[in-house]
């Protein structure tokens, strides 16, 4: 098993973060359930952003993440070449 | 070169084999093309190459060979014209030729995405003795690149014990088998028939295992 984990896995693992969380995370639950510190947080939250996979949203003075359709799609696109390379042996 | 006898029933067969393989190995590299652009990985990279360009070669013996037996089938055994046994007898070389050379650079792409990194220099100095070895032994030099990936597929399926991994280590074997086979053509018409089985099974298999992706994605 590879020790590090991958961009393209650290982004599934934020959006099946916030999709736990019934679609909608704080920034705090992502840093936790996601285990990265808070630059590498940051970053891959905007790259997120940036891809337009998540959402930034403000709620009761507090900032929420929630998982766009885009990033629905994604993982939906991730779990099929996901299972595609699995079953090569060729990890993602 | 050896001699191949093909039954003759099977004369345009296997063309349709060849293309029907060809386009299930597009899909996989479609797939294979979606996996490179999520991880912009060399080794992803390779083996979407390998793919196309296993693909493009079926294809190419698949078209050649269709039009060799087309002019076959309309101008009988090569007695006719002189420019036209010439034409057909051109176009079938280019074919196979193409097809030599381009499934050669595509099993040795597919075998370098299995190495680990550290070992990817070394291939190229593996490969230059296999290349001038020349193409008589085509099909030998398939079966020993293919070797790697099908060496690679059952220590796959070994750990993971999953009908999709059978299905390519399947695949990749019986692909293997069509080259062992075709190298043994000379002795019965029969293998000739068994070895281009042997091909559009594994990319059937190959289809199956895509179908099953395809469907168990959500």
């Amino acid at each position: 098993m590879n020790p590090r984990r991958s961009k393209i896995h650290i982004y599934v693992d934020i959006l099946k973060l916030i999709n736990r969380k019934n679609g909608r995370a704080k920034p705090t639950h992502i840093l936790y359930g996601a285990n990265l510190s808070h630059i590498r947080l940051k970053k891959y939250l905007a790259q997120l952003l940036e891809n337009g996979f998540i959402q930034r949203i403000s709620e009761d003075g507090h900032t929420y993440y929630i998982v766009t359709q885009k990033g629905y799609e994604f993982l939906h696109e991730f779990k099929k070449i996901e299972q595609f390379s699995e079953a090569f042996g060729i990890f993602v | 070169m050896v001699d191949v006898l093909i039954p003759y029933r099977f004369y345009g067969v296997d063309s349709v084999f060849y293309i029907l393989s060809s386009i299930i190995g597009f899909l996989v590299s479609y797939y294979a093309y979606k996996l490179y652009g999520m991880t912009g990985r060399k080794s992803h990279l390779y083996f979407y190459l390998g793919f196309v360009l296993l693909s493009m070669s079926l294809m190419t013996i698949g078209l050649a060979s269709t039009y060799g037996y087309v002019n076959f089938f309309e101008h009988g055994q090569p007695s006719g014209q002189q420019s036209i046994i010439d034409t057909v007898a051109f176009v079938d070389d280019f074919g196979y030729w193409i097809y030599y050379i381009i499934s050669l650079a595509a099993y040795g792409l597919i075998a370098l995405s299995y190495l680990p990194d550290k070992k990817k220099t070394m291939f190229t100095p593996i490969m230059i003795p296999l290349w001038y070895t020349g193409f008589p032994y085509f099909n030998i030099l398939s079966f020993f690149l293919l070797s790697y990936a099908i060496f690679n597929a059952i220590l796959n399926f070994t750990s993971k014990k999953n009908l999709n991994s059978l299905l390519v280590m399947a695949a990749f074997s019986l692909i293997g088998l069509y080259h062992l086979l075709l190298f043994f053509t000379s002795f019965s018409k029969i293998i000739y028939v068994a070895a281009h089985l042997s091909l559009l099974l594994g990319f059937l298999s190959l289809l199956a295992m895509l179908m099953r992706v395809s469907r168990k994605g959500g």
